[in-house]
């Protein structure tokens, strides 16, 4: 409905247009089975900056592995010596020597006794490790799981601050807050890397980056590489741990059943096979949940920023259409994923129930023939159960990893992408000569050229007017002087200097730019203006306000330079937004300032006063003004006028209207006369 | 970044412990001011998102019906029911499959069904208070009955009898008939997905159940200890061989047989359960899916229709978590009302179950209810009180995200991205720790409930177990054997099964606290969403609005006032009227209001004080929707939206064909930029109409005002970027378009304004002049000639050379 593109005939061209629809650089979503490695490697160097905590993680981690070790025996104790009444160490079981100790201390004892001594034991565990037998009703596991919805950015919140331990008691507490601190922290480093990349992304590649997009990969699919971290490390290294152990402990008991090992073990092919074919659709359907929820995120933060624009057109109609069909859209792409995850989960159950019915049948055979002691049988099936367990983890693993990869990918696309910070060069003091074009050109990411062969000199001191008709190339061009844009053809010196082997932080220092559309922040009126100049006075505020016709209306509101602007404040008109962003450009020190368009929005006496302003500084600045407005436009020292991306004309005013039919004399002709006749009547 | 900087990064959270919260964050229980039943009207309060997956909806069927376009509600009738009931009571005894008098559990369920048929007979008459009654007592014995004739009594026959029975009775609720014009119509009640759902959940479990409660007796005591299977169980198997009354000990032989009966009958139920364990779990999503979109939905909708006073108080960031975290929410609560409920069913059943072993069982379980209800009433609050925290520092960060992205040319110009960095790190460290207060005091109250339950459940295991030592006698044996169970005495299977249910009182008072604590969380994000549909909009429609009639008159502004607050009067007083056909340019320094006036115009906001008229209707009158199809209006922020250029133009008319689009695009001068684009019409922008030239996107808006084809168009400085000759065509364009609409403009460029038929100047919300161009420029020392003065001047000076 929002975007009939959306739809696609084939399942994989549907994603694809979704994909789309969110990114359009990001359109390669689909790594193979080599990236996908890479990916998870990559992840896991993280490791580095949490290696103490990482270990306490696996410490305790491996501490709450005992209890399947210990807790067996107490119950086996309390079936067989004290229910059954059999005396105390005659069976054939062999106890593992670090019970037996135990075991011993209870020969000749009552069974009354006995039980105590259990209790003991057994209680003590509930405090260390909160559990107190082997069944389900009888362990405690301990997470700080919340309710979450059934979509993906839903789901994310868990994966943040996922911490989990096994065992409950006050080891699992330690081990949860170790671990949903780690989580939190890992997590918090690869956001605030993510944030920094994406706010030092050329200009060019933002203009393709939706704002949704980004607060969505920074918010939902960061939480994704939570999950590598410990499926990658935890699970198959306890898996292969517990594993070992167990079989260690088993074959010392029950030697005789060497069968139930090997069973375990064909675990693992049977598992890997039923799951295999699945993970490249799993990764699929994965990004293409994410991309409807980044598409999703997208057209509700356009619609929601701008409200205003929603309400007057009355399309609050259509904005709540387009939020029915992307949300039910991303709930579609969802449950594609669950979809095929109730597959693979169906295709495992099958093949754990086959050779969990061979297990069963292994053991109770040998009670049948009277080998082992029907307490043995559960001993032995719980041994089984977990045995299992550790060695489908694996393949279950992979599978998970198969649903966060998508998620990682997406995180680590933006962060690969080039950064304007990463270029370096050397510090710029202040621009003292000027600019100097040298045979510019531009040209936008789709091809379309939107600057020819610009040579053009601005120097300090000068008011340089940027003239030429609506989409003539004037604002490209200025958003070359602080590096926005980077000349594709050609060289743009500053003082000399290539601006490429200049630093951005200082060329952006010296050249100060007032956009054309307004962007103000929540913050007081007074934080705004010196947004750009932190510990500027009131005094040199209100300047600057001044100058920028904005003193009187700001004096005029309740709370002055104290008064806090909305987010989306309608309190100020567009024309008050725009003078609060002219003071902010002017009050920051630089020695050249680029207004963009600034006096659109300004009557003819503030302008005035702010064009004579302008002059004033000039003296040691150079002033860069695009404008349509002839009072602005003759003051300038020069005019360059621009059709198309082309330099048509430059020079003074003057010397400019003396070219009969030049360029710049018909667009002044126009607009003088078109004003003349209807001022004159 | 440097590697220390990474590692800062990495050590910015605490590695262990809790860390405090800024100061307008710390909140702690005492600032929770929800009480038990403020959480329950919460949750009661999602019934309408929940409701229509629980009825369902009537699908009619009948002569002359199609689909669901029903001409009235009334004449539905259900009275068939008591009728068909009788019938299908009757029917299993008439032919002799269920005769009376056989054994006491069927007839006790022959009764059953009798008093099931009374009661259905009496709906049919009662109404108010005493159907209610009824109606539920109707339930209760249905389930009863049906629960009593699957456990309880051997055969299927009972079962039909019941079901028959069962699904006479559900018929009143899914079947009703009318006779109009002496046709028969029908209507069957469909759609109610949560009941299909639970019903399959149900019915999946008791089979589990079912199957665990009989093989664990035949796996512990036949296959293992050797033992004869029941009577019952032998005859259920068709072994009566095997059974006690036959045999006194298996043999290693009929043990074998048993294991691969066993493993047939383990495998068989899990082949039968096969395609609702596949079907359950999806259907569970999608339900739950489409009950969170309504609530999204809901909530963008209240969202759009507040007004700008609520929206520039409020962050973007913080709807979006609204709308995504906390409306997630909604989609819990079944489940777990559904889970506390059952626990707590289960935990009573249980609780019966151990008495009947024995009293000091059923004592010790009670207690752990008891100390859970204390535990309860201490935690609640706290987790309440850092759930909101937690939420709320959340959005902040979703907020801090959206604003640092939509300003990020801003950043950049001004090379602030290490300012707006140590922002969002400060604000992601807070919601991290803000989370973990929650999420660890939820599991402290897992872990310290699952210590005092083990307390008191290990103290009944011992004595459990010495009495299976002893084999004393169970409390009340017969009860346990009617359930098919032979603990009798205490043996190792009593111990076992009765060990495992009294560990599961544990289990069910732990599950019940764990949701009620999750559900603390839920609760304070319903609240959330609820705290926005609550929000009455200021601008509202009147219940009695008249459909907005064709303009044909005159608009009228008749001394309307207006304030954003009441100490700074925006408009004071204005009036003047404009007619279909003219051009009325509104003319004044910023912020003398004269896009607020137009926000009047459009119900952005209505008047303090005075009237605002089309063709002699109030505004507020007017239905809003119709009132803003009939006025189109062209912003001075051009925004644009993510879509093609021609969904852009036709972002209010989706409908529009494409001469409209052409014609529109021709209108506003756009149609040859559009032209030269590489996909012309289908050519994606970015956000907010990204990579366009202030001017193209002025006018794709100006096209897209037009494309609306409104009799009222308003244009709010629509020529401020333009060039003389762009704009020159544009106006001419608009002119020979808008004959007969009535045009609004707000401009400074004295060009327009000369081509306007009246022209109001507003100085400080007043009007202080009104007329034509020559007018008012014969007034001496007038505002707006002064105006045209200084204008022209500046620019003549500029034309002149100086």
């Amino acid at each position: 409905m929002s975007d009939p593109k959306i739809k696609g005939t084939t399942l994989r061209q549907a994603e694809e247009n979704l994909d789309k629809a969110s990114n359009r650089l990001d359109l390669d979503t689909d790594p193979g089975f080599g990236a996908t490695l890479k990916i998870i490697g990559r992840t896991l160097t993280y490791i580095r900056y949490f290696k103490l905590r990482f270990f306490l993680k696996f410490f305790l981690f491996w501490l709450g592995l005992l209890t399947p070790l210990v807790l067996p025996w107490p119950i086996k104790i309390v079936i067989d010596n004290v229910i059954l009444g059999l005396p105390m160490g005659a069976g054939t079981t062999i106890y593992p020597p670090y019970f037996v100790p135990f075991t011993e201390f209870l020969v000749g004892q009552s069974p009354f006794m006995i039980m105590t001594w259990v209790l003991v034991l057994v209680a003590s565990w509930v405090v260390l490790f909160g559990a107190f037998g082997t069944s389900a009703a009888a362990q405690d596991a301990t997470d700080g799981v919340l309710a979450q919805g059934h979509d993906t950015a839903t789901q994310t919140e868990n994966d943040a601050n996922e911490g989990y331990s096994k065992v409950s008691g006050l080891i699992g507490l330690i081990e949860f807050r170790i671990n949903i601190r780690l989580s939190q922290s890992f997590n918090h480093l690869i956001r605030s890397q993510l944030f920094s990349r994406i706010n030092s992304l050329p200009m060019s590649v933002l203009n393709e980056q939706r704002i949704g997009d980004s607060v969505y990969r920074v918010m939902y699919d960061t939480p994704s590489l939570t999950n590598v971290f410990y499926q990658t490390i935890m699970s198959p290294i306890g898996a292969i741990l517990t594993f070992m152990v167990l079989i260690g402990v088993m074959s010392y008991s029950y030697g005789s059943v060497p069968e139930l090992i090997w069973l375990a073990i064909m675990m693992l092919p049977v598992q890997f096979i039923a799951m295999i074919p699945f993970s490249r659709s799993i990764r699929r359907r994965s990004q293409a949940s994410r991309s409807a929820g980044s598409v999703t995120t997208g057209n509700i933060e356009e619609g929601m920023s701008n409200v205003l624009a929603v309400q007057s057109l009355g399309g609050n109609k259509r904005e709540l259409q387009r939020f029915d069909a992307d949300s039910k859209e991303s709930f579609k792409r969802f449950r594609y994923q669950v979809f095929v995850q109730i597959l693979v989960t169906i295709a495992s159950a099958a093949g754990t129930a086959l050779i969990g019915y061979l297990a069963f049948y292994l053991i109770s055979s040998r009670v049948i023939e009277g080998v082992l002691t029907p307490g043995d049988y559960g001993v032995l099936f719980y041994y089984y159960i977990w045995l299992s367990g550790a060695v489908r983890a694996l393949p279950y693993v992979w599978l998970r990893l198969q649903h966060s990869i998508p998620g990682i990918r997406r995180v680590f696309f933006i962060m690969d992408l080039p950064s304007e910070i990463a270029r370096g060069g050397s510090d710029l003091a202040k621009v003292k000569k000027g600019f100097r074009f040298d045979n510019v050109s531009y040209c936008y990411s789709d091809g379309r050229r939107a600057l020819s062969n610009i040579s053009l000199e601005m120097k300090t001191g000068q008011i340089v007017a940027l003239v030429g008709a609506t989409g003539a190339g004037k604002t490209t061009l200025a958003y070359l002087l602080p590096g926005f844009y980077e000349p594709s053809e050609g060289r743009l010196l500053v003082d000399d200097i290539d601006v490429r082997e200049v630093s951005l932080k200082s060329l952006r220092r010296e050249v100060s730019y007032v956009f054309q559309e307004t962007q103000l922040f929540s913050d007081t009126i007074l934080d705004n203006i010196r947004y750009g100049k932190r510990n500027a006075t009131l005094a040199e505020v209100q300047t600057a306000a001044r100058i920028a016709g904005a003193h009187d209306f700001v004096m005029a509101l309740p709370d002055q330079y104290e008064t806090s602007l909305g987010t989306v404040s309608s309190k100020l008109s567009v024309g008050q937004k725009q003078r609060i962003s002219i003071a902010r450009g002017l009050l920051k020190e630089s020695s050249v300032l680029v207004l963009d368009e600034p006096t659109s929005a300004l009557d003819p006496e503030t302008e005035a006063h702010l064009v004579e302003a302008l002059h004033a500084a000039a003296r040691d600045k150079l002033v860069v003004i695009i404008a349509h407005r002839l009072s602005t436009i003759t003051h300038a020292d020069k005019i360059v006028f621009l059709e198309q991306g082309v330099v048509m004309e430059e020079g003074s005013h003057n010397e400019l209207m003396a070219r009969e039919n030049g360029h710049y004399r018909n667009y002044v002709m126009m607009q003088g006369s078109a004003k003349d006749e209807e001022v004159d009547t | 970044m440097t590697g220390t900087k990474e590692q800062q990064l990495a050590n910015a959270i605490p590695a262990f412990g809790d860390a405090a919260l800024p100061e307008d964050r710390a909140r702690t229980a005492d600032h929770d001011n929800h009480q038990f039943s403020q959480v329950l009207k919460i949750f009661v309060r999602t019934w309408p998102y929940l409701k229509p997956r629980v009825v369902g909806y009537w699908r009619y069927f009948g002569a002359g019906m199609s689909g669901e376009t029903v001409t009235s509600e009334d004449g539905w009738s259900f009275r068939y029911v008591g009728a068909l009931t009788t019938l299908l009571a009757v029917l299993c005894p008439l032919f002799g499959l269920t005769p009376w008098g056989v054994n006491w559990q069927l007839d006790l369920l022959l009764a059953a069904s009798a008093l099931m048929t009374v009661l259905i007979w009496s709906l049919m008459f009662l109404k108010g208070r005493l159907f209610a009654v009824c109606a539920t007592t109707l339930v209760v014995v249905g389930v009863v009955a049906n629960l009593f004739a699957i456990l309880a009594v051997t055969g299927w026959l009972d079962n039909l009898q019941v079901g028959l029975v069962s699904a006479g009775c559900l018929c009143i609720w899914l079947l009703q008939y009318r006779v109009i014009a002496g046709k028969l119509e029908f209507r069957v009640r469909l759609g109610c997905h949560i009941v299909y759902y639970y019903a399959f959940i149900w019915l999946s479990t008791l089979v589990g159940t079912v199957t665990g409660l009989f093989t664990i007796d035949l796996l512990n005591q036949s296959v293992l200890q050797a033992q004869p299977l029941t009577p019952f169980m032998a005859d259920l198997i068709s072994e009566p061989l095997l059974s006690s009354d036959s045999v006194d000990a298996l043999t290693v032989a009929q043990r074998q047989g048993l294991q691969w009966i066993y493993i047939a009958f383990m495998a068989g139920v899990g082949l039968l359960m096969f395609p609702l364990t596949a079907a359950l779990p999806y259907y569970n999503v999608w339900i739950m899916q489409q009950i969170n979109q309504d609530l999204r939905l809901a909530l963008v909708e209240r969202w759009h229709q507040l007004s700008m006073n609520y929206h520039s108080d409020h962050r973007v960031g913080d709807s979006v978590y609204r709308i995504y975290q906390d409306s997630a929410q909604v989609t819990a609560i079944i489940s777990m009302l559904l889970s506390i409920v059952t626990q707590l069913t289960m935990y009573l059943v249980t609780l019966l179950f151990i008495t009947a072993l024995d009293p000091l069982l059923g004592l010790l379980a009670l207690t752990i209810g008891i100390v859970a209800v204390l535990w309860g009433r201490w935690f609640s609050p706290r987790v309440r009180g850092r759930s909101v925290v937690a939420r709320e520092a959340n959005s902040d960060l979703t907020s801090r995200l959206q604003e640092a992205f939509g300003a990020i040319k801003v950043i950049k110009a001004f090379g602030s991205e290490e300012i707006e960095q140590r922002r969002f790190e400060g604000d992601s460290v807070v919601a991290f720790n803000s989370a973990f207060k929650v999420r660890s005091l939820v599991a402290i109250v897992s872990i310290v409930m699952f210590t005092l339950a083990s307390a008191v459940l290990l103290g009944g295991e011992f004595m459990m177990a010495l009495w299976a030592h002893e084999g004393r006698e169970t409390f009340a044996a017969v009860l346990i054997g009617l359930i098919g169970l032979s603990f009798a005495k205490w043996n190792l299977a009593a111990f076992q099964w009765a060990q495992n249910e009294f560990f599961k009182t544990g289990t069910q008072i732990r599950g019940v606290l764990q949701q009620w604590s999750t559900a603390q969380d839920m609760a304070m994000g319903l609240d959330r969403v609820f705290t926005i549909l609550d929000i009455e909009p200021d601008v509202k429609n009147d219940p009695n609005a008249i459909a907005m009639p064709p303009f044909r008159e005159q608009i009228r502004f008749d001394d309307v006032h207006f304030s954003y607050d009441p100490e700074r009067p925006v408009l004071r007083g204005v009036s003047f009227e404009a007619v279909p056909g003219s051009i009325t340019a509104i003319v004044g320094p910023t912020g003398s209001g004269k896009s607020t006036l137009i926000s009047l115009l459009t119900r952005i906001f209505d008047p303090d004080g005075g009237a605002i008229t089309i063709d002699g209707n109030d505004l507020r009158q007017l239905d809003l929707d119709g009132l803003r199809q009939n006025i189109s209006i062209a912003l001075q922020e051009n925004v644009l939206f993510a879509m093609s250029v021609r969904d852009n133009i036709r972002y209010v008319v989706p409908d529009a064909d494409d001469d409209l689009v052409h014609e529109a695009a021709r209108v506003a001068c756009v149609d040859d930029y559009i032209d030269r684009l590489p996909e012309g019409l289908d050519t994606l922008l970015g956000d907010r109409g990204g990579r366009l030239s202030t001017g193209q996107r002025q006018r794709l808006s100006i096209a897209r005002a037009i494309a609306k084809d409104a009799p009222v168009l308003i244009l709010d400085e629509p020529t401020a970027s333009l060039d003389a000759e762009t704009e020159r065509r544009v106006m001419e364009r608009l002119a020979s378009w808008g004959e007969g609409r009535a045009i609004f403009l707000i401009t400074h460029r004295i060009s327009t304004i000369a081509r306007a038929d009246q022209i109001l100047y507003l100085d400080q919300g007043r009007l202080v002049e009104r007329g034509s161009h020559e007018t008012l420029m014969a007034i001496e020392g007038g505002r707006y000639r002064r105006f045209v003065e200084t204008e022209s001047r500046m620019s003549k000076r500029g034309v002149a050379g100086e």
